[in-house]
């Protein structure tokens, strides 16, 4: 019994650590095999245009109510301090910094990422990466590179339009229900995005939202190459990724904001 | 020693992935670590609120940008309409109390209307009797941004004790409209604001458009007498053989200054050579 129970706390603390380890070396593996791009070209534009193309909706109205309810929300809180002009300012610091790519990977783990280890699964239980590696074929370049580099593509591209977009609903929101002046709204707005401080901003938003990109793309590459039992594997595939992408975003979120505004 | 390393090498060929995630978890508790668990002291430059009197808020909107001597140091926080006193106090009015509110409930004497813009500063600056406050357009089409020229110091005179306001000030003025009291010997500074220099261009066209009409017809008539062939400018303008007369001019001038240079260049051979004969006669007598 108690053999059984340390073989069950190993197995809690072991399997987690090396899935890590095999996510981490999935995704060496691709950097390396990055020169192969060129031959995967058609797959890489076509994986870029199932994540941004087919997400946009979503992105859209999820990134313009954030947007809406951000504005709303301080606003409201704001006024009571006369200080409601400053919403713009507000809005895009929280949006560029950290909601923006934050929600847009949320979206895209969830819509994506599950697809993408829900196919790869399919193909890992039906023995297809068994037949590719049969023919010589690597999996790492012929499956996992596109998807990665398709997918770490569009996460900055849908988290820029997702930010521009919030913007847009929140100053609709501050004009409407706030009595803010759209050109202080905007005023503010620009003057916030153009002062130093904005511009980090800017990159260390396009930063996360591409680090996010290459965690949620590897995790379910990597679970979906390692699902194995029929359907009933594929469907934990796909819910350990989605669950271990959602970990990682809030994790590596965190970090990244306090190694960039830390002082 | 072989069998050690053989055996390390075997182990991480086997557990390679174990290894990476091991690393990779610590690497995650490090970071942690200092990103959460440590203490971190930050100094933080608090801003500074510099209320500044205005004739009008003409152009000016919350936002617009302030700079030290051209250098970018804040914002405009908030526009405030005010009454001054005779003795430059302001006299604010709660207007749903209908009453004077600050700094006393008697009826003042007012001496004009202003406008009060906070100015969001992250440094302090010192200011000198010679300071300005201007408004400017960086460029034509660009927004309008507020300079502040602290001045210079002369002789042995102190800067200026110049009135900041509190955070606490900032609030009660925009949610209470309540104006902070100034202090004697406290300075309240004053700004010019410029207008929009289009503006300024349009209302200039618009105050002499009788005249620019008067000067536009004028205009009109003269060409139209140029294109006739009336008055005698047109009439000269018009002269069959002008043109030839003109071109006969300048070959004349050219033929001229050809010659001209011709006999410039033959005075000067000639006079050499007088200069030699005078040299020679006078070494001989």
């Amino acid at each position: 019994m108690l053999t059984k129970l340390l073989f069950y706390f190993l197995k809690f603390i072991v399997d987690p650590v090396k899935g890590a380890g095999e996510t981490l070396i999935l995704l060496g593996r691709t950097f390396l095999a990055l020169p192969y791009l060129y031959f995967k070209l058609g797959e890489t534009v076509r994986q870029m245009y199932v994540s941004g193309y087919k997400s946009l909706f979503v992105v859209s109205i999820v990134a313009a109510f954030t947007g809406m309810i951000l504005s709303l929300q301080t606003g409201l809180a704001l006024k009571d301090y006369g200080q409601q002009d400053r919403i713009g300012q507000l809005l895009v610091v929280a949006l560029t910094r950290e909601m923006s790519p934050f929600m847009t990977a949320l979206i895209l783990a969830a819509a994506v990422g599950s697809a993408i280890a829900a196919e790869v699964g399919t193909m890992s239980v039906s023995e297809e990466i068994d037949a590719l590696e049969v023919m010589s074929i690597d999996p790492v370049k012929y499956l996992v590179l596109p998807r990665i580099v398709g997918f770490t593509i569009m996460v900055p591209v849908l988290s820029v339009y997702g930010t521009v977009l919030g913007i847009l609903g929140g100053g609709l929101v501050a004009s409407t229900q706030l009595n803010v002046d759209p050109d202080v709204y905007y005023t503010m707005v620009f003057a916030s995005l153009k002062t130093k401080t904005g511009l980090k901003d800017i990159w260390v938003g396009m930063l996360k939202a591409v680090v996010f990109g290459l965690t949620i793309s590897t995790i379910s590459c990597r679970q979906g190459l390692k699902a194995s039992g029929g359907a009933i594997g594929v469907g934990i595939a796909v819910r350990q990724a989605v669950v271990i992408s959602f970990l990682f975003i809030i994790t590596l979120g965190y970090f990244i904001t306090a190694l960039f505004y830390r002082k | 020693m072989h069998m050690e390393s053989y055996t390390i090498k075997k182990f991480l060929e086997k557990n390679i992935s174990e290894v990476v995630g091991a690393s990779f978890f610590i690497f995650l508790i490090f970071l942690g670590y200092f990103t959460m668990v440590k203490k971190n002291i930050t100094v933080v430059s608090e801003p500074r609120y510099l209320p500044v009197i205005l004739q009008s808020a003409e152009s000016l909107k919350i936002g617009s940008a302030v700079t030290l001597l051209g250098v970018p140091v804040g914002i405009i926080g908030s526009l405030h309409y005010v009454l001054l006193d005779l003795e430059g106090q302001p006299v604010l009015i709660d207007r749903k109390n209908r009453k004077f509110i600050k700094p006393d409930q008697k009826l003042r004497a007012v001496q004009g209307q202003y406008v009060v813009a906070v100015l969001d500063i992250t440094r302090n600056v010192e200011v000198y009797n010679n300071y300005s406050i201007v408004t400017q357009y960086p460029s034509l089409f660009s927004v309008k941004t507020v300079d502040i020229r602290p001045g210079r110091k002369q002789d042995a005179e102190d800067p200026m004790n110049v009135r900041y306001l509190s955070l606490q000030e900032v609030l009660n003025l925009r949610t209470k409209k309540e104006m902070p009291q100034v202090l004697p010997g406290e300075v309240v500074l004053h700004a010019e604001n410029f207008g929009d220099p289009l503006f300024l261009l349009t209302e200039i066209i618009h105050e002499n458009q009788k005249q620019i009409r008067t000067i536009v017809s004028n205009m009109a008539e003269i060409t139209d007498k140029l294109n006739r062939g009336d008055g005698n400018l047109a009439m000269l303008i018009n002269k069959r053989g002008l043109e030839r007369e003109a071109l006969d001019v300048l070959i004349q001038a050219s033929v001229l200054s050809h010659e001209l240079e011709e006999g410039y260049e033959s005075y000067r051979e000639t006079n050499s050579l007088i200069e030699t004969f005078k040299t020679l006669f006078g070494i001989i007598f």
